[in-house]
């Protein structure tokens, strides 16, 4: 379509298109922008909301990332970002993300010898010993990956796509390790709240497929009468207000009064559960009077937060799967079938092919989702992600952080990283996940 | 041939079957409990057993009904004034170029990634600055502000779309921007803008963070936070509690009840195709 181009001298003229725009505007400055930038400001703070403010410079970064902490997230990041600068195919954002990170990368080449200098000059074994341990694998790390990149950009053949899958691997390993890092120096409670994430994650993959299933299933009936039916019932489920979905469910998982406890009793899996516990797994938490905490017992929340919500019933993802497979002709069936393929054929050569788009979208939206998510965890579990913080995520860390113990610097800090491994994930998404018209 | 054929549709009716039985299975629940008082509850949650507590439902709205009006309230003046402003917004970003225009656009679609925890300490100060606090205005403009994004991220895919040649006509007519909104693109986006509003509903009724932190007087609470207070309380009566549940559901049913068409044919038409 023709666009109206507006130069810069003429915006004066304009104006009503800016005042089109400006409810719109100061409204994302104010309420969107303006507490995020104070928050990114906050992160380097000791803060409690109300009296004490006092800058503090890296302290909070330190605390989260542990001895690690100057360098090794800006090598990471500079790393992630210059991979992400290259994946992405916009000129400005690659240019953008490129500098950021080469910028990041000289930034903790200097940070790492100011470290190893001081390390040398306090003469103290221990922070030596840990700056030289954490320095190797890095710059070994740091020399694969050019090496890779210098294979994927100028290497022929076999070797150019040796290099291209390298560079992909060597981050993720780096990424790992560098978690590990966390782990033995850093704030170790986040750690495990990643490691929540990476379950639900693998969880919510499992969770996407029955979705699909259904979609195609609607998509294949003959009639069209089922299929609006069908459409319109997957709908109303929708009605159910979320967290009346939450509160029913934590009802469901109530140890005394709870369906789920009732209805394996009633079955008689519960003399299953109770025998699988004395003689395999030894958790002590079946036990005859069958009355199993699901929220309250450390070691049944994991499993209970994934088989929240039936793990077999996603109802919007099927709508929006459906309205991808209303775009496949019936003439693409018909030469399906001249050619004689069999449904599970046409299943996997036609409509998983056609509702890719949709389903990496909804790859992407879940991921992200997930790891923001935090709201779920608090109504079921409170603050603390319930007993030993197994259901802590780290949107809820940084809700305990700040509305249960005032840190509300540190909480700011957490929330920074977090925008950042969003952010990423978002680049990588732009690059493989662009919606086909 | 004919018989596989039959078998086919049948297993796909039973899959299909299946995954709506578990997802009605909670609506299910709340309904059956909301009629039984807790002797009967204890007994038997899962079937209906008379005799029929209907004053339940009485006793429910008791406890949700002063949150309902409150709800109501912001979800709908948040709806309308984030699909206008929105609708503006969309329509300047898809039919000019002015400079800026590449970095705006992504400074709006940033705020999709922000986490959103990491902003409610210092809005809540700004709020406090502002005299927002505590009001159900203040919570009107949140719902406002954090819905713009993504209308406008569709809504912008949308007016892309529609012909040029309308809007040029238009334009030789002499008509003003807010002419051609009104005259070329509302009519046009009806099952688009009627399933964002709906989704913007949603989202504003299921929303208990902003009112739980925002708001501090009762009678000013949003549903959400109403609901949690009753399953917080020590004594549960299980069937008015289900009442309320169940009570709470009812705007959304009507709503849905109306807009239904509009809604599945918006979703199916890729309003939130991305």
């Amino acid at each position: 379509m023709k666009i109206e181009k507006i130069k810069f001298r003429n915006l004066a003229k304009n104006w009503i298109i800016f005042l089109m725009m400006a409810p719109t505007l100061i409204g994302v400055a104010i309420f969107s922008y303006g507490p995020a930038i104070e928050a990114i400001r906050h992160s380097f703070y000791n803060w409690d909301g109300q009296f004490t403010e006092e800058y503090i410079g890296f302290t909070n970064f330190k605390l989260l990332f542990g001895n690690l902490s100057l360098w090794s997230p800006l090598l990471l990041g500079g790393l992630l970002t210059f991979i992400a600068g290259i994946l992405s195919e916009r000129k400005l954002v690659n240019r953008i993300l490129k500098s950021l990170g080469i910028g990041a990368f000289i930034w903790a080449a200097i940070a790492m010898a100011l470290d190893a200098g001081y390390a040398i000059s306090d003469a103290e074994e221990e922070s030596m010993r840990i700056t030289i341990s954490a320095f190797k694998p890095i710059l070994v790390m740091l020399a694969l990956f050019i090496t890779s990149l210098l294979l994927k950009f100028k290497g022929k053949g076999k070797w150019a796509s040796v290099g291209n899958g390298f560079c992909y691997i060597i981050p993720f390993i780096a990424g790992l390790y560098y978690l590990t890092g966390i782990r033995k120096t850093g704030d170790w409670l986040l750690w495990k709240s990643f490691n929540l994430i990476f379950i639900l994650i693998a969880a919510n993959l499992l969770k996407m497929w029955p979705a699909i299933f259904a979609a195609v299933c609607i998509h294949r009936l003959k009639s069209e009468r089922w299929q609006y039916l069908y459409r319109v019932l997957f709908v109303i489920p929708m009605i159910i207000p979320q967290m009346v979905g939450l509160l029913v469910w934590k009802f469901f998982y109530d140890p005394n009064v709870g369906i789920l406890n009732k209805f394996l009793i009633m079955t008689g899996l519960d003399n299953a559960l109770i025998w699988l516990d004395k003689w395999v797994l030894h958790l002590g938490v079946f036990t005859d009077p069958f009355k199993p905490a699901w929220l309250g017992h450390p070691d049944l929340i994991i499993p209970s937060l994934l088989f929240w919500g039936f793990p077999w019933v996603g109802v919007v993802g099927v709508l929006i799967y459906l309205s991808g497979l209303q775009n496949i002709g019936q003439d693409v069936y018909e030469a399906a079938e001249l050619d004689g393929i069999n449904s599970w054929g046409k299943f996997t050569k036609i409509e998983l092919p056609l509702i890719m788009t949709q389903v990496r979208l909804n790859l992407v939206l879940m991921i992200i989702g997930t790891l923001q998510a935090y709201g779920f965890q608090l109504i079921l579990l409170g603050p603390e992600g319930g007993p030993q913080n197994k259901g802590l995520t780290p949107g809820l860390y940084m809700f305990y952080e700040s509305f249960q113990n005032q840190n509300y610097g540190y909480a700011c800090a957490i929330g920074l990283m977090l925008f950042f491994i969003i952010l990423f994930l978002t680049v990588i998404n732009q690059r493989y996940v662009r919606v086909e018209k | 041939m004919q018989k596989t054929k039959l078998t086919h549709e049948i297993s796909k009716h039973g899959l299909i079957l299946f995954i709506l039985f578990f997802a009605f299975l909670p609506l299910y629940v709340m309904l059956v409990i909301s009629l039984k008082d807790n002797i009967q509850f204890v007994r038997s949650p899962m079937l209906p057993s008379a005799p029929y507590h209907w004053e339940n439902w009485i006793k429910g709205w008791d406890l949700v009904g002063k949150y309902i009006a409150n709800s109501i309230l912001v979800a709908a003046v948040s709806v309308i004034a984030t699909l206008i402003t929105a609708l503006l917004s969309a329509y300047v970003f898809a039919r000019y170029r002015f400079p800026g225009h590449t970095i705006l656009w992504y400074l709006l679609l940033a705020l999709l990634f922000m986490p959103g925890v990491m902003n409610i300490v210092p809005l809540f100060l700004i709020m406090k600055n502002m005299n927002l606090l505590n009001s159900l205005w203040g919570l009107t403009i949140l719902y406002t502000v954090g819905g713009q994004v993504f209308c406008i991220f569709v809504l912008r895919n949308f007016i892309e779309e529609i012909p040029a040649d309308l809007f040029e006509a238009a334009m030789v007519d002499g008509a003003t921007p807010l002419q051609q909104i009104k005259n070329i693109v509302v009519p046009m986006s009806g099952s688009i803008l009627a399933t964002l509003a709906i989704l913007r509903f949603l989202g504003a009724w299921n929303n208990f963070i902003q009112p739980m932190i925002f708001i501090s007087d009762e009678y000013k609470q949003l549903i959400p936070v109403g609901l949690m207070r009753l399953d917080g309380e020590y004594v549960k009566q299980w069937g008015e509690m289900m009442a309320g549940y169940s009570i709470a559901a009812i705007p959304l049913v009507i709503i849905f009840l109306f807009t239904m068409r509009l809604f599945v044919k918006g979703l199916t038409a890729g309003a939130v195709k991305g």
